[in-house]
């Protein structure tokens, strides 16, 4: 079983997803002549996304029927099938069935398998290919050429035993009845067939149940059992409106046992027996004496209380309330120190005492809610992440290939918004990685590699953006094959030349697939073009890079809205800059000694043996500093992934957490810096940027970063 | 351009302008643009910038670019004082603040008070001004406040 969380995770998603199937279908309802692509495109995913995670989690009930209610509206999708009153009213039902299920699934109640059962088949009856033309008529009285309309009639005949004395032959009837049209269902009952020793050969004791399709009306059928009709039970009901190419949708709302007993197949008495046989499995155990009974009583209390518990363990709430809380808290923060400042005007030494003791207690209560109110919006990614175990597990397993995954980068914390919503993307990039990239064990002992393959999951922060990279080191995307496959598919123009870059944006494009069959997971060509809407949605970009037989690697970016990072506080004249505390590696006022001017590269410092340059940071920026002699000043050595440097800086003041703030949404990217903070009296502060800075001070264009995630 | 043209011209831009002073002129903002006005504090400067580019100062959490426009008109400098205000504008998707000397009045402006905006020889960029607003003998310069703080002009680098 998989762990809490991943429940948690599950549950939380599928309730969304669920609410997206819902709405989706009743505008779908409202307006079934005028399908809107975008909206059945957004069904379907959702129902493909459920799909998908609980197969993750391991509900492999809930996956199955997810997959049935998929199938039709995939067929929705292609205009495969159209949309009627019936066909909703079913997949709502469908959806309906599909809570209770994830619900009883997660609470580990039993499923109730025979609506399951019901459910399933009527779905499958739309989805079957060969009912396709029929389904057209399904809410509408099927016409025939001549334009005589055909209906369906449910027959029951119950004959008095001795039927056969009178002349007439059930079997007569059913002859007569073949003649007549299209005999779709017929149960023989024989249940009321006695014992060898008591049976009589000349009674009659079956009774039969048939539906018919005919374009006979009523009174002829009628006509059938005009010589019976007295003497013996005949029942004929036009259910026509009902009845749904072999499905009488009054049976598929009820559970089995109602519909054997409605059948008389079964006593009711029977069918409660037959309930209460039902046991959990804890009374099962007790009574095979595997457990005494008031261990497993206590054990089920204790269960019953905890799933209870783990109900109440999280709320969801809009983030838009979130960020106004977020917001409203920092200027209260303010406001309380301004108000602390006026304290000083109160002359009064006794008021002035009470009033700063209960000013303190306000700025400090007010300080931590803050902190808490940030806290609440940050997450860190391993939640996510870790949800990919299983899959890579499972979709390894399932085609024979050996897949190791590792991960790094779990710590980083993310904006929730942003972890909610990447879950379903990354997992698609990671199926595609398994389902294309990686290679059978034999196919890469063959090339040399080892056999088995490894998908690196990797969060960073860096350049004032978290990267999330997906890699593997599998077989690399086939250029080629991708182009012949988006030109087959009307998405690329055979007559034009297309780079590389632009030949992997194809696998994004909607409606394309690589993949031979239709697997479970990948293949059906929702994947890569949801992965790009998803991302863009939460404003970050993706980057392909593929490299034959070296691997692949998904590269996510987002921006740094939300984040809080631990950072340092410095001084350069009368500004204040905010220094990310994972990129200082220590900082120190240098002696007259270290410092070496050379030649050509400007100023070196001497740390431990080892010459850095140095920057100053008020040239760079231009500004004017209290200090230019750096014996009298601060250098802070930042280390970034390529190099290393000091700055210079007029003061250091000390360690905060830093919100950022994003400038480039309300003006431009500054170069140099990530963003910015509000600082505790209110300023901005902007947050220094290692990359930029490095840039601006060495004129650094080099790309430093490429093909990091691969070997 | 025809009379005719104009005159539509004319009535696209009726309606209340936020009228304010810079260096002894008065300049109107059409009023829907406007969020908020508040008093003028104390800026964290950006590096690397044209100067009329102020800085950023935090708006309830949001980090906001100020700017002066006595500046980006080349008018004389001033110092700011207690009556010197930031206007918040919403211009399309941006939150800016603009420093103004001080705000005046809510004007409304009819069709038959408003003027198409003055030519002079291309030296002079004016096509950030939208009309010329004439009441009650007073001349008020009509902004057109999206183009004069496009893209284009925010992304002026100094020294390029």
């Amino acid at each position: 079983m998989p762990n809490d969380e991943l429940i948690q995770v599950f549950m939380e998603e599928s309730e969304e997803e669920i609410k997206e199937l819902e709405a989706g279908l009743i505008s779908l309802e409202e307006d079934p002549d005028n399908i809107d692509a975008d909206n059945i495109g957004r069904i379907f995913r959702s129902a493909h996304t459920i799909k998908g995670s609980a197969g993750m989690v391991g509900f492999e009930d809930v996956a199955n029927f997810t997959h049935n209610l998929e199938n039709i509206l995939d067929k929705v999708r292609n205009n495969e099938l159209k949309v009627t009153k019936n066909l909703i009213t079913s997949l709502l039902e469908g959806v309906d069935f599909l809570k209770g299920l994830i619900s009883a699934t997660i609470n580990k109640e039993d499923i109730d398998s025979a609506k399951m059962q019901s459910i399933t088949s009527r779905l499958k009856r739309f989805a079957s290919p060969l009912l396709d033309e029929a389904e057209e008529s399904s809410s509408e009285t099927k016409v025939v050429p001549g334009g005589v309309k055909e209906r369906v009639f449910a027959i029951s005949m119950r004959f008095r035993p001795d039927i056969f004395m009178t002349g007439q032959d059930p079997l007569m009837l059913l002859h007569e009845l073949y003649d007549m049209g299209e005999i779709v269902e017929i149960y023989a009952h024989t249940e009321g067939i006695p014992d060898f020793y008591a049976l009589k050969p000349t009674n009659c004791y079956m009774w039969w149940e048939i539906i018919i399709r005919t374009e006979q009306p009523l009174s002829n059928l009628k006509n059938v059992f005009i010589f019976v009709e007295d003497e013996n039970e005949i029942h004929i009901d036009d259910i026509t409106e009902k009845y749904t190419d072999g499905g009488n949708l009054d049976l598929a709302e009820k559970p089995i046992g109602e519909i054997l007993v409605e059948k008389g197949i079964i006593k009711e008495e029977d069918l409660i027996e037959a309930l209460r046989e039902h046991k959990t499995t804890g009374q099962q155990l007790v009574e095979k004496g595997k457990a005494p009974k008031d261990i497993v009583e206590n054990v089920a209390r204790i269960q019953s209380r905890s799933r209870k518990v783990v109900r109440s363990k999280t709320i969801r709430v809009d983030t838009e309330k979130l960020d106004k809380l977020v917001n409203l808290v920092g200027e209260m923060v303010i406001s309380v120190a301004r108000m602390v400042q006026f304290s000083t005007a109160i002359k009064d030494p006794l008021l002035f005492r009470s009033f700063e003791t209960s000013s303190a207690a306000l700025e400090r209560v007010s300080r931590e809610l803050q902190e808490q109110v940030m806290r609440v919006r940050m997450i860190p990614v391993e939640g996510t992440f870790n949800r990919f175990r299983r899959l890579v597990r499972d979709l390894a397993f399932e085609q024979g290939k050996k897949i190791e995954l590792k991960m790094s980068g779990t710590e980083t914390e993310l904006d929730k918004n942003v972890v909610e919503q990447i879950g379903d993307p990354l997992k698609h990039m990671i199926r595609n990685s398994i389902d294309h990239g990686i290679e059978t064990p034999e196919e890469r002992k063959a090339k040399g590699k080892p056999e088995t393959g490894t998908i690196w999951l990797k969060a960073y922060q860096e350049e004032g953006s978290i990267f999330i990279e997906i890699a593997d080191d599998g077989r690399g995307i086939d250029k080629d094959r991708l182009l012949a496959k988006a030109i087959e598919k009307g998405i690329a123009d055979a007559s034009q030349q297309y780079s590389e870059e632009d030949i992997f944006n194809f696998m994004f494009a909607p409606g394309l697939s690589t993949a031979e069959k239709v697997t479970e997971i990948s293949g059906r060509g929702v994947g890569m073009d949801v992965v790009k809407k998803n991302i863009e949605d939460l404003r970050g970009s993706i980057e392909v890079i593929s490299s034959k037989d070296m691997g692949t690697v998904f590269r996510v970016r987002f921006p740094l809205t939300l984040a809080i990072i631990d950072s340092m506080t410095v001084r350069v004249g009368k500004e204040v800059f905010t220094v990310p505390l994972s990129v200082i590696e220590k900082s120190l006022r240098p002696g007259r000694e270290d410092i070496k001017t050379v030649e050509g590269k400007g100023e070196l410092i001497d740390i431990r043996g080892e010459y850095i340059p140095l920057v100053r940071l008020y040239e760079l920026f231009n500004i004017i500093p209290e200090k230019t002699d750096p014996t009298e000043a601060f250098v802070v050595v930042l280390q970034g992934t390529a190099s290393r440097f000091g700055v210079l800086v007029d003061d250091i003041l000390g360690l905060s957490q830093a919100v950022i703030k994003s400038i480039d949404k309300n003006f431009r990217k500054i170069e140099g810096t990530s963003g910015a903070t509000i600082l505790g009296n209110g300023k901005v502060s902007l947050i220094l940027d290692i990359h930029g800075m490095e840039r601006l001070a060495f004129n650094d264009k080099r790309n430093i970063r490429i093909f990091k995630g691969v070997v | 351009m025809g009379e005719a043209n104009n005159n539509k011209a004319m009535q696209d831009m009726e309606g209340q302008y936020i009228t304010f002073e810079l260096g002894g002129e008065t300049y109107g903002i059409a009023i829907l643009k406007l969020i908020e006005i508040i008093g003028f504090r104390e800026l964290t400067k950006i590096p690397n910038v044209p100067s009329f580019i102020k800085g950023i100062l935090n708006l309830r959490g949001a980090a906001i670019p100020v700017i002066d426009l006595r500046e980006h008109f080349h008018l004389q400098n001033v110092n700011y004082d207690s009556f010197t205000v930031i206007m918040i504008l919403k211009i399309s998707a941006r939150t800016i603040g603009l420093i103004v000397d001080n705000v005046k009045d809510v004007v409304a402006f009819t069709q038959d008070q408003l003027r198409p905006a003055p030519r002079f020889n291309s030296q002079i960029k004016t096509d950030f001004i939208k009309a010329m607003g004439e009441k009650d003998d007073k001349f008020v310069i009509l902004l057109d406040i999206d183009r004069l703080l496009s893209d284009e002009e925010l992304n002026v680098v100094d020294g390029v």
